[in-house]
């Protein structure tokens, strides 16, 4: 067993520590475990990144051959390159901060040792996920973080509606992993392979027609769909924010639900000759980023805002993926790694000093009494809005540029990614001012409980906003490096696996610099409209919005929601009760059982009549059968 | 130990405990470890089998061939080779897990009880081992007995007519069984100048189209009903509802796999070219029991009736996956055969345990999760091995399966030879997601929903947890590292693939 | 004219028709086993007159087979009969139909 090979045993065997013998343990033996295991993990993949950087050879590790037969093959087997190291960093990095964080956030939970289970059970799955060598490994691992997801979201299961969330998320995960499987066949069936390199290198060589490179393409958009809260599988995304906040930093923010992001990179080899479904991915991550958007505005649930924000940034993610600047959403991703969660555990503290509270209807005001909190969340919301020089900056304009200067990009869709700008602008400042400015709307029995968070919440804090300032400075755009004469570490380290964002011949060099300007500018009247409308005039509690269609129309999520529920979940309903179980199943059980039967004994019946008891009766059937017996013989010889 | 004796200990093992187990008496516990000690050794000795195994050459060892009647070629010949292996260690596995889950039952007190569980045990052995048509036919129709009177005597409040329409329903399917044994066995005079029922020679035969088609309908709807497939499935809902944990464990994970057996044992080999020309035909079949279990799974207020139709969904996998006539549809439906037989067992004793404790009012338990921690875990695990969780028997198992399907029927369907299987696996597809739709609901309402709270009862038993152990260790085991398990029968699965419509794609797919 | 050994059969013949008819169609118990011994008899007769005429000893044989069958079927059916009366307090065969399906 190599050292990659431990990156994921180490949070396995924190899960089976705290998940078989956690509830005998003393709360702070099972803290340490929990992040003592993934802080190793770190380390080795540190280990690894180094080694990586130092050889520029991939690293793998096969463990054993997971299955063979016929012209089947797969190994269990670990792949690190530079796409894997980042992903890797960015798990195990804010992963085991987040675990700290725990800590404080948990702190007298009856399932404590329950919370740190699940929670190193996702970091398992989340690093086979993302250490794959091949499809079945990563679909393991994607399978795996559904898995922990769901017990993590339906963590508190004495609350049904938690627990219904829960099951949302998987069953809707479900559908993309669907997708997923039917996508892995057909790379079989074509490539003969599961590999990701060897898929990579067969459809970039000899691809097959090209609907049948779009029809992969787009069932492996429904697999990223699923897992990375896209349109139209993006539903179970805001109900999974009943889960407690540091899950949904981690895995509904910083991580999980960006594995759609890295499915498309990691097989970029193969969207690169699917130039149809490229275009499909693009329109639909640019229509996600502004839907979502749009749907954050309407919010009053803190933590909602957030998820919404999540998904119209995945939207981004997967934008650039389809625009062939993998390198810049994998940029993306990992700048919003850091300004995600802290923005979700800065809520988080939030929550924690007003018992649970999430509505910012019945906050307000929380600047003065959480000046820490305050200023980590302000600064994670800058780098979100990406304002320079905050990290979402250079990674957001990067994706807008693509937008518009790559072979796949157009001025439609840059338009789409500015407007979903202008709207992060706009509603995460409204959020900013409900909840830290103007008069305290907090119920009186909380007020005097507000506080600062304890000292392991505010070191993690401190850092992640801290990286939400500084991450994007290993990767600044063509025109800045340029200007100031510098490299950009991030996209020359992954340069070798993903390549450059292939750019349009005719766009001239100057328009960068304009576009940057605009995005920039853009996100300026948005804040500026927050103010107008939240922090100049006092909010009131019980704001419930006006009744104008449109407003509805986004504050009820487009009605998907309810869209679901009459075309598939009604439906079925009635199928499985009604239909089978009424018209089908009781007239077969009928035809089958019951008729045969019956008639089985009406002739039992008709034969009985026979059977009259008289002995001179049987004596008579004795002397027929004789007869027929003889005359048989008789004729016969 | 020789080979054969090895064998025989284990076919006449249970018998004799059969005999002997009842003969103890009720008051004492003798009966019951004596049934366990049978048991155990069978298993013990399956074990030892598997893992002296060598599955790559495909052939039967552990042989034991005896003159029966020979005049008509009868022999009682049984042997261990990789069509029977995965069987033979299902059975081995569950019938200890089964009695120690009832260890404190008045069920498992009482020595009619165990001498019906051994009974059966031999005749499940007794079938799977057989390698002589008619023995196996007499062994199969000798299963039905003990089962019968396990529903009848220990079974609900219907069990009467569950037994009866169990018996009759599945009597009548066995039926075309015995004639095409019979058939089979003329043939092999016709041919051969001999009567013989031996399964090698019996394969040998040149068979024709309109014969096979005999054959496929004959065998294939003695099977079809045993397993069950859709539409022969209506004994299914009153018979696993009625009977007690024991016996529907024991059907669902064991009886049902007879089914399946005599799929990949018989209608696959002895009927090539029809199974061939069939294959669309009975993987439509398979994915419409598969939506049709799940579809009707989701609405069920009844714990054993959910599990009862996710296992007619989920048998619809194996039979899907047998005619892909694939390497990895088939494999998929062998690894099925283990991962289903364990998963759903598992299940219907763990709802056992809850009526153990609850009496007639478990059907209204919730909440597990606070009440029974450990239950609620184990539970959990076989739930998650039930909507084929990666890392559990089920993910290999129906990947396996889809994957197997999917490559046949878009072959087929590139190749213009119809687009049938190709839906049929589409179709097979969204199982996935109605699996993962009524297992989760099952686990919501049972583990989860605290709302409603009752009467408290004790956690799972160091007992039952270790009745229950060896289960959920094969279910991991297969779905981690299922390599190991699928070398086992890999020889068997190359007899019965054959090759595709078209070739694949992929240089890959050459070496 | 017949020769004997032809109208020894011809005289089994019609005793059995006769013994036959009377089990069909008489409804007391007694003369129904009197037809039975009757149609025994015939049989017996039969034998004899084939052993007559072919001068050997097997159809003499069966005769004793036939007797000691018939004395044992007679002890049990008077027997039988002897506990029917006491049942039914009468020997009409109409009165014991107990085996109707």
């Amino acid at each position: 067993m190599t050292s990659l090979s431990l990156i994921p045993a180490l949070p396995l065997l924190g899960f089976l520590v705290n998940g078989l013998l956690g509830k005998r343990l003393p709360h702070a033996a099972v803290a340490v475990i929990a992040c003592l295991l993934p802080a190793l993990a770190f380390v080795l993949t540190l280990g690894a990144f180094a080694t990586l950087d130092a050889t520029g050879q991939p690293l793998t590790d096969t463990l054993f051959t997971w299955a063979a037969t016929g012209s089947f093959h797969v190994d269990a087997a670990l792949y690190f390159d530079q796409v894997t190291a980042v992903m890797c960093l960015v798990v195990t990095g804010i992963g085991t901060l987040i675990h700290v964080y725990s800590i404080g956030y948990m702190h007298g939970d009856a399932g404590y040792a329950r919370y740190f289970a699940y929670m190193n059970l996702f970091l398992f799955f989340m690093l086979v996920l993302v250490l794959g060598n091949n499809l079945v490994v990563m679909f393991v691992g994607w399978e795996g973080v559904g898995l922990a997801s769901y017990l993590l979201i339906g963590f508190w299961f004495q609350d049904p509606a938690k627990t219904a969330a829960g099951l949302k998320a998987f069953i809707v995960n479900r559908i993309g992993d669907t997708g997923f499987l039917l996508a892995m066949f057909l790379l079989w069936y074509y490539a003969g392979t599961l590999d990701f390199q060897a898929v990579n290198a067969y459809f970039g060589s000899t691809p097959p027609a090209a609907g049948v490179m779009t029809t992969i393409g787009v069932l492996l958009l429904i697999g990223a769909c699923g897992k990375s809260a896209q349109i139209p599988l993006h539903v179970w995304l805001p109900d999974a924010m009943a889960g407690p906040t540091p899950v949904s930093a981690l895995i509904h923010a910083a991580t999980m639900v960006t594995a759609g992001v890295y499915l498309l990179s990691r097989l970029s080899g193969l969207f690169v000759a699917a130039p149809d479904a490229m275009t499909i991915v693009a329109w639909l991550g640019g229509l996600t980023a502004l839907v979502g958007a749009t749907m954050g505005v309407t919010q009053y649930n803190l933590k909602k805002v957030l998820a919404y924000s999540t998904m119209s940034q995945i939207g981004l993610m997967v934008m650039a993926c389809g625009l062939g600047a993998f390198s810049v959403g994998m940029f993306h991703l990992y700048t919003h790694a850091f300004f995600k969660a802290c923005l979700f555990l800065g809520a988080g503290a939030v929550l924690h000093a007003l018992a649970g509270e999430e509505d910012m209807r019945r906050m307000g005001g929380l600047a003065r009494r959480m000046p820490f909190t305050f200023g980590v969340f302000l600064l994670a919301t800058l780098a979100l809005c990406g304002l320079p020089p905050f990290a979402g900056f250079f990674s957001k304009d990067e994706i807008l540029w693509s937008a518009y200067a790559s072979t796949n990009g157009s001025v439609a869709l840059w338009l789409v990614g500015t407007a979903a700008s202008f709207l992060t602008a706009f509603y995460m400042f409204r959020a900013i001012f409900m909840t830290f400015f103007g008069a305290s709307r907090v119920d009186a029995s909380l007020a005097h409980h507000i506080h600062e968070p304890p000292a392991s919440m505010s070191v993690v804090l401190a850092i992640l906003a801290f990286g939400s300032v500084v991450a994007g400075f290993i990767g600044l755009p063509q025109w800045w490096r340029e200007l100031l004469g510098v490299t950009a570490p991030f996209y020359d380290f992954l340069d070798p696996v993903l390549g450059h964002t292939p750019l349009r011949a005719d766009v001239a060099h100057s328009t960068e610099g304009m576009l940057m300007t605009v995005a920039v500018l853009v996100a300026l009247p948005g804040i500026a409209l927050a103010w107008l409308r939240y922090g100049r005039t006092p909010v009131q509690a019980s704001a419930a919005g006006s009744n104008n269609p449109l407003r509805q129309l986004v504050s009820e999520g487009y009605y998907f929601d309810a869209f679901y529920d009459k075309v598939v979940v009604r439906p079925l309903g009635w199928l499985s009760a009604t239909f089978l179980a009424r018209n089908v199943e009781a007239p077969l059980t009928a035809v089958t059982l019951l008729q045969p039967a019956h008639a089985g004994a009406r002739v039992t019946r008709l034969l009985a009549r026979l059977q009259t008891g008289g002995l001179q009766a049987y004596v008579i059937y004795a002397l027929i059968g004789l007869a027929i017996v003889l005359s048989l013989g008789a004729c016969n010889g | 130990m020789a080979e054969s004796t090895m064998l025989v200990t284990m076919l006449l093992l249970p018998w004799a405990a059969a005999i002997a187990a009842p003969v103890l008496g009720r008051s004492s516990v003798a009966g019951r470890v004596l049934a366990m000690t049978s048991m155990l050794a069978v298993l013990w000795l399956a074990v030892t089998m598997f893992v002296a195994f060598d599955g790559a050459a495909g052939t039967a060892s552990y042989g034991v061939d005896l003159p029966w009647m020979p005049s008509l070629g009868i022999h009682l010949k049984f042997a261990i080779d990789g069509y029977n292996i995965y069987f033979l260690l299902l059975t081995a596995l569950l019938f200890p897990a089964v009695l120690a889950c009832a260890w404190q039952t008045n069920e498992g007190r009482s020595p009619l009880y165990l001498g019906l569980l051994l009974a059966l045990q031999a005749g499940l052995l007794g079938t799977f081992l057989a390698q002589d048509m008619l023995v196996f036919f007499v062994a199969w129709e000798a299963v039905l007995i003990p089962m019968v009177l396990l529903i009848l005597v220990f079974g609900g409040a219907q069990r009467r007519r569950a037994a009866m329409t169990f018996f009759l329903y599945t009597m009548a399917g066995s039926v075309l069984l015995l004639a095409a044994v019979i058939w089979l066995g003329a043939e092999a005079a016709r041919q051969t100048g001999a009567w013989t029922f031996d399964y090698a020679s019996l394969q040998s035969l040149q068979l024709s189209t309109s014969q096979q088609l005999f054959v496929f309908i004959a065998v294939g709807l003695a099977c079809a009903v045993k397993s069950p497939l859709f539409p022969f499935h209506a004994w299914l809902p009153l018979a696993y509802g009625e009977a007690s944990a024991s016996g529907t464990a024991l059907m669902a994970g064991v009886l049902s796999k007879m089914g399946a057996y005599g799929f990949l044992r018989f209608v696959v080999p002895f009927c090539p070219d029809v199974a061939q020309n069939l294959a669309p035909l009975m993987m439509l079949l398979a994915a419409v029991s598969i939506v049709y279990g799940a579809v009707l799974a989701l609405r069920q207020q009844n714990y054993k009736m959910l599990v009862a139709y996710a296992s007619l969904s989920h048998m619809g996998y194996i039979v899907l996956g047998l005619f892909s006539l694939q390497h990895t549809g088939v494999h998929g439906a062998m690894v099925q055969v283990l991962s289903h037989g364990l998963a759903v067992a598992g299940l219907f004793l763990l709802l056992g345990l809850l009526e153990q404790r609850h009496g007639p009012a478990w059907l209204q338990v919730h909440g597990l999760a606070t009440r029974a921690p450990r239950l609620a875990v184990v539970l959990m695990l076989f739930v998650l091995a039930s909507l084929a969780l990666p890392l559990t028997s089920g993910f290999t198992a129906e990947f396996l399966v889809l994957l197997g399907a999917f490559t046949t029927g878009y072959a087929h369907w590139l190749a213009g030879a119809g687009a049938t299987m190709l839906v049929a696996t589409l179709l097979a597809a969204t199982g996935v997601v109605l699996g993962a739709t009524y297992m989760l609901q099952f686990a919501r309402s049972l583990v989860f929903d605290d709302s409603r709270v009752d009467a408290t009862f004790p956690d799972l038993r160091p007992r039952e947890l270790l009745a229950l152990a060896p289960l959920l260790l094969v279910i991991l085991w297969i779905g981690v590292r299922p390599g190991v398990w699928m070398d086992k029968v890999d020889g068997a699965v190359g007899n019965l693939a054959r090759p595709p419509a078209i070739a694949l794609m992929g240089a890959n797919h050459g070496k | 004219m017949i020769h004997r050994y032809e109208f020894l059969l011809a005289l089994a013949v019609g005793l059995f028709a006769l013994g036959l008819l009377g089990v069909m169609v008489r409804r007391n118990l007694l003369v129904v086993v009197m037809s039975l011994e009757l149609m025994l008899n015939a049989v017996v007769l039969s034998f004899v007159a084939a052993a007559a005429h072919t001068q050997t000893l097997h159809g003499v044989a069966m005769t004793f087979f036939i007797y000691v069958a018939a004395t044992c079927e007679i002890a049990l059916a008077m027997a039988l009969l002897v506990l029917l009366v006491r049942r039914n307090g009468t020997l009409d065969l109409a009165t014991s139909q107990e085996l109707k399906g």
